[in-house]
């Protein structure tokens, strides 16, 4: 393989690239499944008992509170999946490395359910706190602008019949779209809305008594767990339907060859057949 | 109230329970869903690989 990075120090970068096979991955993923799906259903059914039988109410929202245990870990993981698919469009489009291809894929359906479950959960919260299900607020808006940008680019990633063309003119919109994080991140201070502001991630640290706090980052936690698992699932689904498709491929490059080759011997033993009966008579003859 | 649990409590607490039911449920049901699709395309896609690697070698075979 021709080296893409000439000198010494950029050349660690090459066989880092190298080790990141769809093959290592697949094995890789094989082996760490099993263990880190019994984690996750273990943190996330610990957690969830722990919410409910520990955790106190909101002097606020009471019982509510609750619906910000899984509310927030899908946000979170909702924008964690986008940075996921980006870090992948900068994979196939400067290294053009083909398990970018197949990670970038991979990624889309799983941030489009998180955003939807952020959206359906928020807006469950929403009714008993607000007194409805939706308003068009800018934290809301820009999370729905999430959800259909995701749904773009799945539909962009199925669309033609070469995936690595269609790959890379998905990475060029991803990136594009990227332009939207922040927008989700920041509307709560540059706009005046309903949602509520970051309490979490904010420069001056954490507004949220430890009680709810702690509870909050394990679920995340958990939550995280869960999507590690299902992004590896759909990874390795991904590698070996391109595995396939390569295996048809040549398989029906194959059958063609052995057709031509057939066709050829036919032929041959035909024209064969027609010089021996046009000899023969003549040999008899004489 | 002096510490004692209303009528009202109640009923606040079983409205908001529904939501509350409803969000975790509609969470749980989606993440299983999700992953039982991705179990069942795994092994779709392992039925057809080992379709596949048959024909192959049972081609290679008879060239």
């Amino acid at each position: 393989m021709k080296p893409i990075f000439p000198n010494k120090r950029t050349r660690s970068v090459q066989h880092l690239l190298a080790l990141a096979s769809p093959a290592n991955a697949t094995a890789l993923i094989t082996r760490m499944l099993a263990p880190l799906s019994a984690l996750a259903f273990l943190m996330l059914g610990a957690g969830t008992l722990y919410v409910f039988a520990v955790v106190p109410d909101d002097y606020v929202q009471g019982a509510a509170v609750k619906i910000m245990y899984i509310h927030v870990p899908c946000a979170w993981l909702s924008m964690l999946a986008y940075l996921v698919m980006t870090g992948n469009s900068v994979g196939i489009l400067v290294f053009r490395h083909p398990l970018a291809e197949a990670a970038q894929k991979a990624a889309a359906p799983l941030g489009a359910v998180f955003t939807a479950l952020c959206l359906i959960t928020g807006s469950l919260w929403g009714k008993p706190m607000w007194g409805t299900y939706w308003v068009w607020d800018a934290r809301l808006t820009s999370e729905l602008i999430l959800l259909l940008i995701y749904l773009g680019l799945i539909a962009l990633m199925q669309a033609g019949n070469d995936p690595a063309k269609a790959a890379r003119v998905a990475a060029v919109m991803c990136l594009a779209g990227l332009v939207n994080l922040p927008i989700i991140k920041f509307s709560v201070d540059w706009w005046n809305t309903l949602h509520q502001p970051a309490s979490i991630l904010r420069l001056d640290g954490a507004h949220m008594s430890l009680d709810l706090l702690l509870p909050l980052l394990f679920m995340a936690l958990a939550f995280t767990l869960v999507f590690v698992c299902l992004y590896g699932a759909l990874l390795r689904n991904e590698i070996v339907r391109r595995k396939l498709r390569r295996l048809k491929i040549m398989a029906a490059q194959e059958r063609t060859r052995a057709s031509a080759s057939n066709t050829t011997h036919r032929l041959y033993d035909s024209v064969e057949a027609m010089a021996s009966a046009h000899i023969a008579p003549r040999g008899d003859g004489a | 109230m002096n510490g004692e649990t209303s009528m009202g409590d109640l009923s606040l607490f079983g409205h908001l329970l529904f939501y509350i039911a409803s969000a975790y449920g509609i969470t749980a049901l989606t993440l299983c869903a999700l992953a039982c699709a991705i179990a069942w395309d795994w092994r779709v896609l392992c039925q057809k690989r080992a379709l596949m690697q048959n024909d192959l070698t049972h081609n290679e075979d008879q060239s």
